[in-house]
């Protein structure tokens, strides 16, 4: 006890004692992170977890979609066809579905913020006219 | 989003368990990377069924010691001759390593939370003479714990670990200003003479004050 007092000293009190302010903090944080969710309705009051992967597994929010993903994710989370968005979107690129859509805007002589939105749209498309 | 960031995700989702490595590796050698995005997004990642969290979490920990094993020998190997090249003061680093050295296993545990501390600490340890099979061990223990936390809470978060990523980077700088700020005062009080293990609060200073409490009140 003696031994273990020795070294339990100010320095490792002083930090001990930040981390567990850290971890009211951090508690306090996702609190209301999961508040906010709630408030935008992407956590419903009653369900465990987020109902919106209810479809069958698959997100129901196409805004999830951001510029840095690969279309092999994209189609991976949203169950979609393998060639679906390549045909959609009239993809150039032959790295297709292993590029992220931002390098394959630059092939497309586009924006990736305006690839990405036909992105969206296309999955948006595919999710309303294959309801699962 | 920061664009190194956005260009490491493309390379998880292309690379997966190899960028995680390499990531993990350059970082326990003080590159600055966005390590705690990524192994969230990871942790998400495998959620979905995109990855293995057995896997990422493999990946991630043979990086992540590998390279704080190359700190720790490159430091015990060359760290003394940069020392003097850079003329870096020898007190200040003696202090620091003398901490390291008289707890290696609390120093290295807690460095493994507080993210850019770690290359230090695997310096520090090397430097500082802490053995080879103390550091290994206490270097598997705290990445085990630390690197699990982070990926478990990425696979709870699932689709939604973004609107999250900035918490995580948030905690990382606090952990990271938590853990300078302690050795801060550890510098700082052995600076100015005051030795860690003769002042194990509470005890130690309420006796001392008792003490004198009595003597003065033995003389009225």
């Amino acid at each position: 006890m003696k031994h273990f007092q020795e070294h339990f000293d100010w320095a490792v009190r002083i930090v001990l004692s930040l981390l567990v302010l850290l971890f009211l903090g951090l508690c306090v944080t996702l609190f209301f992170q999961y508040q906010r969710l709630r408030h935008d309705q992407m956590i419903g009051p009653h369900a465990p977890w987020f109902p919106s992967q209810g479809r069958g597994g698959v997100p129901s929010d196409v805004n999830l979609v951001q510029s840095w993903m690969t279309y092999d994710y994209v189609g991976h989370i949203y169950h979609l066809p393998q060639d679906y968005l390549k045909t959609t979107l009239s993809l150039k690129t032959t790295y297709y579905p292993r590029v992220s859509i931002s390098a394959s805007a630059a092939v497309q002589g586009t924006s990736s913020a305006a690839l990405t939105t036909d992105v969206k749209k296309a999955i948006q498309d595919y999710l309303v006219s294959n309801p699962q | 989003m920061s664009t190194i960031a956005a260009a490491l995700l493309s390379g998880l989702l292309l690379y997966k368990y190899f960028l995680l490595f390499g990531v993990f590796f350059l970082s326990a050698l003080a590159l600055p990377l966005p390590g705690n995005t990524l192994l969230f997004a990871a942790g998400a990642f495998a959620s979905q069924g995109y990855m293995n969290f057995w896997y990422v979490l493999a990946s991630v920990l043979a990086g992540n010691v590998l390279g704080d094993l190359a700190g720790y020998l490159l430091a015990a190997r060359y760290g003394e001759r940069i020392v003097r090249m850079f003329r870096i003061k020898r007190s200040y680093l003696d202090t620091i390593e003398g901490y390291v050295r008289k707890h290696p296993r609390p120093t290295i545990i807690l460095s493994r939370f507080g993210g850019s501390l770690d290359p230090a600490v695997n310096v520090l340890s090397g430097m500082g003479g802490v053995p080879l099979r103390i550091f290994l061990t206490y270097d598997i223990v705290g990445n085990v714990i630390s690197l699990f936390l982070v990926i478990t809470a990425g696979y709870y978060l699932g689709d939604y670990w973004q609107s999250f990523s900035g918490v995580i980077s948030t905690i990382g700088w606090i952990l990271f200003a938590a853990l300078a700020i302690g050795g801060i005062i550890v510098i700082y009080r052995r600076q100015v003479g005051i030795k860690s293990t003769s002042t194990t609060f509470p005890m130690h200073q309420v006796r001392k004050f008792w003490r004198t409490f009595k003597q003065y009140g033995q003389r009225d």
